[in-house]
């Protein structure tokens, strides 16, 4: 018995510890690695402080600096940082999946008229999907049954 | 004579007291730029470099990025849609799942960026803890939600947003984000880097690799006079 009891507490500080590691490790880096993988990219920044106006087509691609550099267009990836989709869920999609709940958490979230009408309108053609597909089933789809 | 200018002090006090709420609300922050630049590398080697000045505007919910490199172009956000004008043409429109006010600017301007925005949002703190000079949360999504969203763990440094990561709804790590330095202008706080390591998932479930982003910002201006055309660029027809 007391073996169990001393293995179980064994055991819990041993995942605590091992928690507690996992979370203090998620916010470190290592710099010099990432210092030295941004080294050209570095050196690219500045090369284009120090020249006003220059583009990426004008520099070519026989310049060193510009050694596998591309122009992306991947708009999103490059702004995610600067917002999480998840928490930008149009408020449309809001009101059409959770319906008046939906309104009613982006009427207390957001705060925010423009954005309550969307989830209204969401709300709104979900509500109207909805009575078309009530009316097709009990009132088409009902009477066809009346006639068998 | 005495007790009419004592009452009448006494009157301006209050009045002055009455008003400090409407003071207040002219401290408002409702506009900010800032000179950007994104570096990015990705896990094939591939890189690029993004440089510009971004525009936010709360009045008129639109984000604009004026970018300079790698070429001559307009960015504008309004509602989820992205807006790409070239010499004064739309030459791109696509659905962007952001909105303007779930951004680090509005965080930043509404002073809701120590919790990056999640206090007003579909998540709720869970467990806090603390580890050496960190306070971590974890955010949990609402109930609802938790089939779409994983939770999101928050490190603040010294009452500072420090790091942000994360997770999908299986656990997994996504990304993470680490803010270092603050720029400070018109009473808000900015940050001046923010590494995020992205830990891309593939079709098949699995992760591998990872991806690397630093953006950087400078010449922060908060609710600057002027430029009113670009805080709230006319996106053209075609």
């Amino acid at each position: 018995m007391i073996k169990k009891v001393l293995f179980s507490a064994v055991l819990a500080v041993a995942c605590n510890f091992g928690f507690a590691n996992s979370n203090a490790e998620l916010f470190q880096v290592d710099e010099q690695e990432i210092n030295a993988e941004f080294a050209q990219l570095n050196e690219l920044e500045q090369f284009v402080n120090a020249n006003e106006g220059v583009t990426l087509s004008e520099m070519g691609t026989d310049n060193p600096l510009t050694a596998n550099v591309v122009n992306s267009g991947d708009v999103l990836g490059t702004l995610s940082t600067m917002g999480e989709p998840p928490l930008g869920i149009p408020s449309f999609l809001w009101g059409f999946c959770f319906n008046v709940a939906g309104v009613a958490l982006v009427y207390f979230v957001a705060d925010d008229r423009d954005e309550t009408k969307k989830a209204f309108i969401g709300c709104a053609v979900s509500g109207g999907l909805y009575l078309l597909w009530w009316v097709f089933w009990v009132l088409v789809a009902g009477n066809a049954f009346l006639f068998f | 004579m005495k007790l009419s200018r004592i009452l009448s002090g006494a009157g301006s006090l209050l009045i002055f007291l009455m008003m400090l709420p409407n003071l207040s609300i002219g401290q408002h922050r409702f506009r900010m730029k800032a000179d950007f630049s994104i570096k990015e590398k990705n896990q094939n080697g591939q890189m690029s470099l993004t440089m510009g000045t971004v525009y936010y505007d709360r009045t008129h919910k639109k984000l604009v990025y004026q970018v300079r490199f790698p070429e001559k172009e307009t960015w504008v956000i309004t509602d989820t849609i992205f807006h790409k004008i070239v010499n004064g043409k739309l030459v791109g429109k696509q659905f962007i799942p952001m909105l303007p006010s779930s951004t680090i600017f509005d965080y930043a301007l509404s002073n809701n960026l120590g919790n990056f925005g999640l206090e007003k949002s579909f998540y709720k703190a869970g467990e806090v803890k603390k580890e050496g000079d960190q306070v971590i949360t974890t955010w949990i999504p609402d109930e609802r939600l938790k089939k779409a969203m994983g939770n999101v763990v928050i490190s603040r440094k010294n009452n500072s947003l420090y790091g942000i990561a994360f997770y999908s709804p299986k656990n997994e790590l996504l990304k993470k984000q680490l803010f270092k330095g603050m720029l400070k202008s018109g009473g808000i706080l900015f940050p001046e880097e923010i590494t995020e390591i992205i830990y891309p998932v593939s079709a098949n479930g699995t992760q591998s690799g990872k991806s690397t982003k630093i953006s950087t910002f400078k010449n922060l201006k908060v609710n600057e006079n002027g430029e009113n055309e670009i805080y709230n660029f006319p996106v053209p027809a075609k």
